[in-house]
């Protein structure tokens, strides 16, 4: 997003959370119309129409899948079909409207797009009244959405795709170098499995179509999150905070502080920020590490300048998402980072991977501790690293924060009670502090060597050369 | 306690401070574009900063003539006593596109550590621009008199002494008052419509946001530039292999049968010449990539057909004869194989053998005068 699209979504919060009716319909409108309006062109022009369409469609047959029975009548959803319907329609009108400043006009034939409307209308009716099978259908779901985003996730598939689907349409097929963005379709993955688990579970809570759309694609948190949940947001969605003249202040500050970091501080540092091309350049230790830190602190105000908006966003329109970030670079371990990096994400793998595979190892032969936590952490953080991309970079960038978790963890277990008794005087505690910010800092900051460069050869290379070793 | 805050309250408040901000830090602007990191903490750049994608270290800054001077290395200190100061004017083939700063023609001059019949060193400062148009030339020689020059070499070619050429220009329309005393002085006819003369709003923090920002990300690249020397992208295309075959329909094509010396900017020439004394100015008709191709017997390139090209030699040739203008004709002294990605663009080995070209001229011009 840039500045004149977060100030266009700033004013219409603004309008929105005012709104004394209608909010939650007026909401849905509103999130519906920027999910078509943020994609970005791809290579293939149709799919700025057909990607939005996706996102519904999954979030729709999601809800299908999800939905209470209490929750099902044609009276209470007949108003959010009729928006997502409409706004897709209307979207694909522009053909004869021609407002390219608003959206392209060279969208599909009306006829196309409403036999597809209709398709997706018969399925999610289908799986509401097939409830025999509904399991099956989750697992289904939840086994399709890890596909598309390894999909998404892998350049090389990505770049099959796209030089297969430039061959069909009697494309040059290095047209379609260019990478294929499904706006916000990262998060959206982890809305859906969050609410499908839940459901099985059975502790996701009772919601209509409306309310779970609305969840899903909610406009502020789009695109690069925070990850809400569900029984969370819907609390907030049905009964707006109240907003006295303080929170209008908090938001506005908020939305400030972020656009701040991100289009100041972010892309200030964004020019020397370590890049592929600065480590096969640069002469001399100093240099690389200033670079890196520029890039430590770049993703940092860059990542945490979005979230501040969403925040700010959210706020305006009555709602309190929660925070990603809490001062991570200033976190004196590394749990203590990952419980203050990118928080609800973390807290997603906690609740939805890492808690149940512990329990399973826990449960069944019994292993030693050690192997449990080293298996569990390890995976955890592979994984994570593996949802930002399927590459190696990632693989490497994600086993060296599950190998530090797991060194610190055994670090605290084996110096319990061993450590020299100043440490425990506040004076004491004050230096192991600093010291421990030190090492947390730099040692997620030479991580970032396998998240930002793109081979691992590289990160090596900038690796030696950090400690002149090159 | 204290009383509450009203929004309304603030947000007046904010809107009172940014007019105020906006009236009181206006002169701030030219006064960070003459107080650069540059050849204070950070040395200086060797060329003017330019690049064409954001993958190397510098920023586009045309806008403000100021910020390039001051990054620039002349602007380092006062000239040394022992030194004989060249400066290059030119376009992109001067500033050195597609390759590194300490490979461009400048730096091939000072890497023979000439030497004057005075025993003064011969220093060259590069303050070509990637653009052809010996306008934007003379705007930089209006500034670069300041820093002293003993000698000026002027890379020229066609394109950039046509009157034709004058609205690819980006310098000019930055710098309108400045560039309409200059044509206002010399009676240079050259259109005016696109300089306006500034405005009280043009100097405002607002209206300047963008160039401020570019003013941060130039004084912010000094780093990367100081660490890796490196200021632009480094091509390795040769044009012998790929250019032998002159497509006549290239966009770059002269649409021109014949030309005549009226559609040559020589009163642009004259205006620098009076500018720069009592330095001379040394003419150089830049070297031109000739392809041997099928359609080569009409076409040197894919900018220029032969027959206005002879004419172009001609008129120059003619032209610094009758004034005793020093001048060299380069136009085919460079190899085919020493062209990168246009047909001006050469290789540092280019740079080289152009230099060589150049310094008897230097050295006969640099033992000439009382200086």
């Amino acid at each position: 997003m840039n500045i004149i699209q977060i100030s266009i979504l700033a004013v219409t919060a603004l309008i929105l959370g005012r709104l004394p009716k209608g909010r939650q319909l007026a909401l849905l409108v509103v999130s519906t119309f920027v999910v078509f309006w943020l994609q970005p062109v791809e290579p293939f022009i149709s799919l700025k129409f057909w990607l939005p369409v996706a996102t519904l469609t999954i979030t729709i047959v999601a809800w299908a899948l999800t939905c209470a029975p209490e929750t099902r009548n044609w009276k209470q959803n007949w108003p959010a079909i009729a928006i997502l319907a409409g706004v897709v329609v209307l979207m694909d009108l522009n053909r004869y409207f021609g407002l390219t400043q608003v959206y392209m006009s060279t969208t599909p034939p009306v006829a196309l797009t409403v036999m597809t409307l209709m398709g997706i209308a018969v399925t999610a009716l289908l799986l509401i009244l097939w409830q025999k099978s509904r399991r099956v259908f989750q697992i289904a779901a939840l086994v399709l959405l890890i596909l598309i985003l390894v999909f998404l996730k892998t350049p090389q598939l990505v770049s099959l795709a796209l030089n297969y689907l430039a061959s069909a349409h009697g494309q040059n097929p290095d047209t379609a170098n260019a990478a294929l963005s499904w706006l916000g379709f990262s998060y959206l993955a982890f809305r859906l499995m969050h609410t499908i688990r839940d459901r099985q579970s059975g502790r996701l809570p009772a919601v209509t179509l409306a309310e779970y759309v609305n969840y899903v694609i909610f406009f502020p948190a789009f695109t690069a999150g925070p990850i809400d949940r569900l029984e969370r947001f819907v609390k907030e969605l049905r009964t707006p905070l109240p907003m006295a003249d303080e929170d209008w202040i908090d938001a506005g500050t908020r939305l400030f502080v972020g656009l701040f970091k991100k289009f100041v501080v972010a892309d200030l540092l964004a020019v020397i920020s370590l890049s592929d091309v600065v480590v096969s350049q640069v002469k001399g230790a100093g240099w690389m590490w200033l670079f890196l830190y520029a890039y430590a602190f770049q993703i940092y105000f860059d990542f945490s300048g979005y979230t501040d908006i969403a925040i700010g966003l959210g706020r305006l329109l009555g709602f309190r998402l929660p925070e990603n970030f809490a001062a991570p670079y200033l976190k004196p371990n590394l749990t203590q980072f990952w419980n203050s990096w990118h928080m609800t994400l973390t807290q997603w793998f906690r609740a939805y991977f890492f808690n149940p595979l512990t329990r399973a190892l826990r449960g069944g032969k019994r292993l030693p501790v050690w192997i449990i936590i080293f298996v569990t952490q390890i995976s955890t953080m592979v994984l994570i690293g593996l949802w930002h991309g399927v590459t190696i970079n990632y693989v490497l960038w994600g086993a060296w924060h599950g190998m530090g978790l797991f060194i610190h963890n055994r670090w605290s277990e084996f110096s319990r009670g061993r450590l020299p008794g100043w440490t425990s005087s506040p004076g004491g505690q004050r230096v192991m502090n600093v010291i421990g910010v030190f090492l947390t800092f730099n040692y997620v900051t030479l991580g970032w060597l396998f998240f930002t460069l793109s081979t691992p050869t590289l990160a090596w290379e900038a690796m030696l050369k950090l400690f002149g070793m090159s | 306690m204290s009383a509450p805050v009203k929004p309304w309250r603030v947000i007046l408040k904010a809107i009172v401070l940014f007019c105020v901000l906006n009236i009181v830090l206006a002169p701030l602007y030219p006064w960070l574009s003459n107080h650069e990191v540059y050849n204070h903490i950070l040395p200086g750049r060797l060329r003017f900063p330019w690049i064409q994608k954001q993958i190397a270290y510098s920023v586009n800054l045309y806008e403000d003539m100021d910020a390039m001077f001051s990054s620039h290395i002349l602007a380092a200190g006062d000239k040394p006593a022992d030194e004989f100061r060249v400066l290059f004017l030119g376009d992109s083939s001067f500033w050195g596109d597609g390759i590194a700063a300490s490979d461009t023609l400048t730096e091939q001059v000072n890497r023979l550590d000439l030497r004057t019949c005075r025993n003064q060193r011969i220093v060259a400062y590069n303050l070509a621009m990637p653009s052809l148009y010996v306008m934007k030339d003379l705007l930089f020689l209006n500034r670069g008199v300041q820093y002293k020059p003993d000698l000026i070499v002027w890379g020229v070619t066609l394109r950039s002494l046509s009157y034709s050429n004058s609205n690819d220009d980006l310098l000019l329309p930055s710098h309108p008052d400045e560039a309409l005393a200059l044509i206002t002085r010399y009676k240079i006819n050259i259109p005016t419509d696109s300089l306006k003369p500034g405005t009280v709003w043009n100097r405002t923090l607002w209206a300047g946001r963008v160039n401020l920002r570019k003013l941060f990300i130039l004084q912010e690249s000094g780093l990367t530039w100081t660490a890796t020397g490196i200021d632009g992208i480094v091509t390795t295309t040769r044009q012998a292999l790929v250019g032998n075959d002159v497509n006549p329909k290239d966009f770059n094509m002269l649409h021109a049968s014949t030309i005549t010396a009226g559609q040559l900017m020589f009163d642009v020439l004259n205006a620098g010449d009076d500018l720069a004394r009592p330095a001379p100015i040394l003419i150089l008709n830049e070297p031109i990539f000739i392809a041997t191709g099928n359609s080569s017997r009409k076409y040197y390139n894919a900018y220029y057909p032969r027959t206005p090209y002879d004419e172009y030699r001609k008129f120059l040739s003619d032209w610094a004869q009758s004034r005793g203008q020093p001048y060299i004709d380069a136009w085919n002294s460079i190899p085919p194989g020493e062209f990168t990605d246009t047909p001006f663009h050469l290789t540092p080995d280019g740079e080289k053998q152009l230099a060589s070209i150049l310094v008897p001229s230097i050295l006969q011009l640099s033992c000439q005068g009382g200086q």
